[in-house]
């Protein structure tokens, strides 16, 4: 880490100087990551965990996760189902904005964790594909 | 005489009612007879439906109708026919308003590609491009589904689809008395999801002479249905300077502040003014518009991940200030940002000398702006205003699925500061004794 001093530090805050010169930051925590505004733009450092890229999560295991968090709208599914790749198999709402999750492999529907109505956790897990 | 409004909305809408002398709680802002219920408990006596909300469904207007409140907006026939996409584009054929060619079933396939639309609504609900005429069928058949799911109604019409159109709307007020004025026009080119991201006043596509023709128009559309109060007249405008009336919005829109900054108006004043029975004070010759603004939607969302809505709690909120810029915003720090309502956080306004300058002072602002604990769309926001193509004021509706290098960040280095910021949130607050003795050190008065 750069030499610095802190001048001043509250929970969201500090004055910092650094190679002569004094800078105000803003930060807060996102999640995992932390989010820095310096200078007119804001900077997200993303935690230990690979950071940066799309959050969507990747299905093909037959998990079905909440993209992010939401109200479950509507199954399209039930325990014993059988769907095709790419099959709607929820639909999310989440500000007034529906999203459909699509099956990423094609088998039986093992495993129906939600109902509609249900209010979700971004990660969460809804539906098991075998 | 109106003495007493109740606003019957949230957030930045409700920007005035944070210094309201009294607070209704209601259980949802989706029920007529409870929002009037609550009007008549306060002793207002009338109600401001703001925008979204119940703004366009005719309930909350029958409803005061019923209850001798003064509801803030047009009739409820008014609300009804513009309501109406089949019903509202008739009349405005007849009032000798350009509407687009529109079908009822295969026009043939010289007029192809076809836009499929729901009576009932928009919002891209029940709406599909048809580019093939053996895809009609099952389009309409699938478009009609999601219109009825999405607003109970499940008729679908064709439409001639206008290739890469500016969005340009008109801004109009008409009293109880028959008197009808248009305040000039707003481009909300700029869309994301059918959902307007940056609005501005004058357009640049604008002349003189199209500006008298569509305002024209647009006066002619809200004379057609003896409108009373604020409205909006939505035109598409094709690349060979035709316009097509798109839509009415009978209420406020997110994006009046811009005309508010160009022409010095107070639209809410108007409105209540209109809704008092009170004629319009305002002659179309005597309006102006002086300068150019912009609004930015500043929305809970993630650009960079196909605009997915995002939530969390406000950490910090440091708005932007100074001579041309307008805030409005319903947060502050500690707001939690659910999944209830839209992700509007807020609209940041400026108004400057030429769009220019409003460019300028619209990134200056932006670069102000700290929202932190919710993910938001302000640097994404920052490389749009500053692109090469919004500069040079070459806009359509697709300007964003065209302009895709816009969505995601140019790789940057973390200036050092950045991470020594970083490693500080990371580390809690409380047991950090060290900071103290810098807080109380020379540097403290410096």
């Amino acid at each position: 880490v750069t030499p610095h001093r802190v001048l001043e530090r509250t929970e969201n805050s500090a004055r910092i100087e650094i190679e002569g010169e004094i800078h105000q930051l803003y930060f807060a925590r996102e999640g995992s990551a932390v989010v820095v505004w310096h200078n007119g733009t804001t900077y997200r450092v993303e935690g230990a965990k690979q950071g940066g890229g799309p959050q969507h999560p990747v299905n093909s295991t037959g998990e079905i996760r909440a993209p992010m968090p939401g109200k479950v709208l509507h199954l399209n599914v039930a325990v014993d189902s059988v769907v095709a790749e790419r099959d709607t198999v929820v639909i999310l709402e989440s500000m007034k904005m529906e999203t459909s999750l699509h099956a990423g492999k094609s088998g039986r529907v093992c495993r129906v964790l939600v109902e509609p109505g249900q209010v979700v956790e971004m990660g969460e897990l809804l539906i098991v594909i075998e | 005489m109106i003495r007493k409004v109740l606003v019957a909305n949230r957030g930045e809408n409700a920007l005035h009612a944070r210094s309201a002398n009294q607070r209704q709680r209601i259980e949802s802002y989706l029920d007529a007879e409870e929002i009037v219920r609550a009007a008549t408990a306060t002793g207002a006596d009338a109600i401001h439906p703001g925008y979204g909300f119940l703004s366009e469904r005719t309930t909350l207007s029958a409803a005061c109708e019923r209850s001798g409140i003064v509801f803030i907006g047009p009739s409820t026939e008014t609300i009804r026919t513009m309501g109406d996409k089949l019903e509202s584009k008739a009349q405005m054929r007849n009032a000798g308003v350009p509407i687009t060619p529109m079908w009822q079933s295969d026009p043939g396939r010289h007029e192809y590609p076809l836009l499929i639309k729901a009576v009932g609504g928009g919002g891209g609900k029940g709406m599909r491009l048809v580019e093939d005429p053996k895809n009609l069928q099952a389009a309409m058949a699938s478009a009609s589904r999601e219109a009825a799911s999405a607003f109970g109604d499940d008729r679908v019409f064709i439409e001639k689809y206008i290739q890469n159109p500016r969005h340009i709307e008109f801004q109009i007020l008409g009293d109880a008395h028959g008197n009808v004025v248009h305040v000039f026009e707003r481009e909300c080119s700029i869309q994301r999801r059918h959902q307007k991201v940056i609005e501005e006043s004058p357009s640049v596509a604008m002349t003189p002479e199209l500006r008298t023709a569509m305002g024209d128009a647009a006066v002619r559309a809200a004379a057609a249905v003896g409108y009373r109060g604020a409205g909006t007249v939505e035109f598409i405008l094709d690349s060979k300077q035709d316009f097509y009336f798109l839509e009415m919005n009978t209420r406020l829109q997110v994006e009046h502040p811009v005309t508010e900054m160009v022409t010095g108006l107070d639209l809410v004043r108007e409105q209540i003014e209109i809704a008092n029975g009170n004629a319009l004070q305002l002659r179309q010759s005597d309006l102006r518009q002086t300068g150019h603004a912009i609004e930015c939607r500043i929305y809970a969302e993630v650009p960079e991940e196909k605009f997915r809505p995002a939530t969390g709690r406000v950490a910090v909120y440091r708005p932007p200030s100074g001579p041309g810029v307008r805030v409005d915003s319903g947060i502050d720090r500690g707001s939690e940002i659910g999944i209830h309502f839209d992700p509007l956080l807020a609209k940041l306004i400026v108004h400057a000398p030429s769009r220019t300058a409003a460019i300028e002072r619209m990134q200056r602002a932006l670069s102000e702006f700290v929202i932190l604990g919710v993910r938001h769309n302000i640097e994404f926001l920052k490389r749009v205003i500053s692109s090469e193509p919004f500069a040079a004021g070459q806009l359509d509706t697709h300007f964003l699925e065209r302009h895709t290098e816009l969505l995601n960040p140019a790789e940057t280095e973390l200036p050092p500061v950045v991470l020594v910021a970083a490693s500080l949130a990371a580390s809690p607050h409380r047991n950090a004794p060290f900071n103290d003795v810098w807080t109380t050190g020379p540097w403290r008065n410096t």
